[in-house]
């Protein structure tokens, strides 16, 4: 699909925000994203504001499952939500997607996750398990860097890039063997507050 | 030397101590409490407010360290303490109690703040010639619900599971324990504004 066919496709019209429909944009997007380094960029108000609080409302009622190995994650996954797996999974964003990338897209392996107190997950040993773009869609509240539960990326023992889960965006961020990356335990001030995201690993 | 320092009935009871250090489960450890004579170990506490601490921030922990080993303190009664602490005759008494052989005069040791929101994950301290880990708490007034407590894991096909024992902070409680594949434990993040006061490290062996 030609990347002009996707951006005046009805589903992108009805789920992204305009700014995602401009060619032009996408381009500075993409130029934005392979300048910075490690190579990444932050999607603001990606979604239509009726459509994020659909899909928002779709992953709170999603069943979540507690993953917990204590030396190395804490945290809790899901399937994802029938709306969601519609948008993701068509031939439309995929070639947004694509041309944001430069690169084609097999398939989405796609997950919802949902992060409360006690949660995090700790670098490893060996580095990332998988190199690839890893791209989040945030679905939470307001949330504080003083909870914990930012997304630090870390390369050489360094901090390089450190990302907050934000209402409405989607981060997009390159890892890989000198790019590891952890959740930031998160602690009793997030009081009863919880990040939901689905998260996706392009290789 | 030892009398100056450690409570009597403890000097008195090392064939006991090594039965319980071996048999304790998840993994060998001693939590003993009001292990030093009051008297001496107060001053130290005290003593501690003085040293410079810096915060430590990784995927793993976030606390407040001593800027240094305990070792190269200015500060005589710190000095004193850890001079004690990495002593032959200390260092004979650890390995009586473990029967862990250690290098004598082999230890470190750091001061160690955690606060409202501080926390050390699960991990099991292995490191080149780490032999016995030890935490004394000088930290008072914490109650079961104010976190903060060490905390020991079970081990199933070499990972951590569950946690099967906590030990919430209370003064002056040395806990010991062997530093193995086994040894996985954390502190519990603390929950309220309480500040809980240590000493750690490791005595080491060949």
């Amino acid at each position: 699909m030609e990347i002009n066919e996707a951006l005046k496709s009805e589903i992108l019209k009805e789920y992204l925000n305009d700014d995602y429909l401009e060619k032009e944009n996408l381009e500075n997007i993409k130029k934005v994203l392979f300048k910075n380094s490690p190579k990444s960029i932050m999607l603001e108000d990606f979604f239509k504001k009726e459509k994020y609080y659909m899909l928002k409302e779709e992953i709170r009622r999603l069943k979540f499952k507690r993953k917990y190995f204590p030396d190395k994650l804490s945290f809790n996954q899901g399937e994802i939500g029938k709306n969601f797996k519609k948008l993701i999974q068509s031939e439309e964003l995929k070639t947004v997607f694509e041309f944001l990338l430069g690169k084609k897209i097999n398939d989405f392996k796609t997950n919802s996750i949902m992060l409360k107190h006690k949660d995090y997950s700790l670098l490893s040993d060996n580095g990332p398990e998988v190199s690839g773009f890893l791209i989040n869609f945030f679905f939470n509240d307001l949330w504080k860097e003083e909870y914990g539960g930012y997304f630090s990326f870390v390369s050489e023992n360094a901090e390089v890039l450190r990302l907050m889960s934000k209402e409405n965006c989607v981060s997009i961020v390159y890892v890989d063997k000198t790019v590891d990356w952890f959740i930031k335990y998160i602690n009793v001030n997030s009081n009863k507050r919880q990040i939901y995201f689905s998260k996706t690993i392009i290789l | 030397m030892l009398n100056e320092w450690i409570s009597a009935d403890y000097l008195k009871s090392v064939n006991e101590l090594n039965k319980k250090f071996k048999n304790n489960k998840p993994f060998p450890h001693l939590v003993l409490k009001d292990f030093f004579i009051e008297k001496k170990i107060i001053p130290v506490l005290l003593a501690l407010e003085n040293e410079i601490f810096v915060s430590k921030n990784t995927d793993l922990f976030q606390f407040q360290q001593t800027e240094n080993d305990i070792k190269g303190s200015e500060i005589t009664v710190l000095k004193e303490f850890n001079d004690f602490f990495n002593s032959k005759e200390f260092g004979e008494f650890i390995f009586k109690i473990t029967g862990i052989k250690i290098s004598l005069g082999k230890i470190d040791m750091s001061g160690f703040v955690y606060s409202k929101t501080d926390y050390l994950l699960p991990h099991d301290d292995r490191l080149e010639g780490r032999k016995i880990a030890y935490i004394l708490n000088l930290s008072e007034k914490f109650k079961k619900g104010d976190g903060g407590k060490l905390q020991f894991f079970d081990v199933k096909n070499k990972k951590p599971s569950k946690i099967v024992k906590s030990f919430i902070p209370s003064f002056n409680t040395l806990a010991l324990f062997e530093v193995s594949e086994n040894s996985f434990h954390q502190v519990e993040e603390v929950l309220v504004n309480k500040e809980r006061i240590s000493f750690a490290g490791w005595f080491y062996g060949d």
